[in-house]
């Protein structure tokens, strides 16, 4: 099986069921936001939002990549809770996840509004 | 630039810290809570049994993309995993744990029903013919079953050809909502060199242990030992009438535990940690009450 087949498997296992959709989304967004982060920090000073955003993005898609590929018990962790396997603890935890994406969220159209790169810490 | 570098590794490290840290720690704390369940380590048992694991030679193939089925013929009692392609997808990933006694193996397919993943085991059966033994038990049991709607156990014959499938279907409750161990248990009366077989159609679920059992009296150090793990530390034995044949069977003490337990309650605490840090990095004004604290917030949002 080449790369291109296992991309398309991922992609058709993640878009099969609703439970899997979510948790790629919750994932991608951690993953998209954190790599904008990084690349504000370590671009010139003071680069305009959508220079994060183009690299965040990028960045992403490998880490999106690695993720699903050799680290498929992660994606498997947050499916399993959003199904109730670890009952309300598990709903918990992923229901933090959703609500840490939403707060980098916001601050990502906070940054958007300023035209500066994101920086959820400073 | 510096210190903002330092303040970017701080916080990476932070956010790793409440998402994973607590499953981290789940893991640890249940193989404490396993050790203080009077429990005996293999090697112990093997004494008091005396069993012997002649020529375990386990092999692992890995993110292996071979799918026609094959076996080794070097040496008896072979230990291993092959990939089997159903038609429709591959197996993309197999990881192992080999760290305890639990979650030894995952077959994580990501692809959607029809993806196999057989784990075989050869052993010599030639005593049995002499016996003529010819019905024996093979168990599997399996941890982390969910989404797993039906295990497949098959006999494979000495030249790979695999025999009929014996479907197991796997209560309805516990397909999605319930992790935990499920023990499948299924007869063969085949004399044919034996593969113990898995399948998943799900998308993990982890091997724990299976066995042969066969019926007392036979000599226990030909009872065979099919861990996928390659450090298997604590098991136990029992006895169970199967037609008015008693045999002998060794499982893992996990069975006795609680599954997940620890786990639940772990990512209950990380979920609050994911939550405080949710607050600290928030632009909303509660946050502000982070920053005397904690340095590393993101003041500039709240100016």
């Amino acid at each position: 099986m080449n790369m291109l087949d296992g991309i398309g498997t991922t992609l058709h296992d993640i878009f099969t069921s609703l439970d899997a959709t979510l948790t790629f989304l919750i994932i991608s967004g951690l993953v998209l936001l954190f790599s904008m982060q990084i690349f504000a920090w370590v671009t010139p000073p003071k680069p305009k939002f959508l220079h994060a955003v183009g690299l965040g993005a990028v960045g992403m898609a490998f880490v999106l990549f690695g993720i699903y590929n050799y680290l498929p018990l992660a994606p498997s962790l947050v499916r399993a809770s959003i199904n109730g396997v670890y009952d309300n603890f598990g709903y918990l935890w992923v229901g933090s996840l959703v609500i840490l994406n939403m707060v980098f969220l916001m601050n990502t159209i906070q940054s958007w509004k300023d035209n500066k790169p994101l920086e959820v810490f400073q | 630039m510096r210190s903002r570098l330092i303040a970017g590794i701080f916080s990476i490290a932070l956010v790793l810290l409440v998402v994973v840290g607590p499953l981290y720690l789940a893991e640890k704390l249940e193989n404490i809570e396993t050790a203080q369940n009077g429990l005996i380590a293999t090697d112990q048992l093997l004494s008091e049994e005396n069993l012997t694991l002649n020529g375990y030679t386990p092999y692992l193939e890995m993110n292996s993309t071979t799918a026609q089925p094959y076996y080794y013929d070097s040496t008896w009692y072979d230990y291993g995993i092959f990939f089997y392609e159903s038609g429709f997808y591959d197996i993309t990933s197999v990881s192992f744990n080999n760290d305890g006694y639990i979650d030894t193996s995952y077959c994580s397919s990501s692809v959607g029903n029809g993806a196999f993943l057989y784990f075989y085991m050869r052993c010599d059966f030639s005593d049995m013919y002499e016996n003529d033994i010819t019905e024996y038990y093979f168990n599997m049991n399996l941890a982390d079953v969910y989404l797993l709607q039906t295990v497949q156990f098959r006999g494979m014959d000495e030249d790979g050809t695999i025999g009929t499938a014996y479907d197991v279907s796997i209560p309805a409750p516990y397909q999605v909502q319930n992790a935990g161990d499920r023990t499948f248990e299924l007869e063969f009366t085949t004399t044919d060199l034996l593969a113990g077989i898995s399948a998943c159609d799900g998308y993990e679920f982890g091997v724990i242990a299976s066995t042969i059992s066969l019926p007392v009296g036979y000599t226990s150090s030909n009872v065979i030992y099919s861990d996928i793990e390659v450090n298997p530390e604590y098991y136990e034995s029992y006895s169970t009438t199967y037609d008015n044949v008693t045999v002998t069977t060794y499982e893992p003490y996990i069975q006795t535990i609680t599954p997940y337990s620890v786990h639940k309650v772990m990512m209950g605490i990380g979920g609050v940690l994911i939550f405080i840090v949710a607050l600290i990095v928030s632009p909303l004004p509660i946050g502000e009450k982070f920053d005397k604290i904690f340095p590393v917030t993101n003041r500039r949002f709240r100016k």
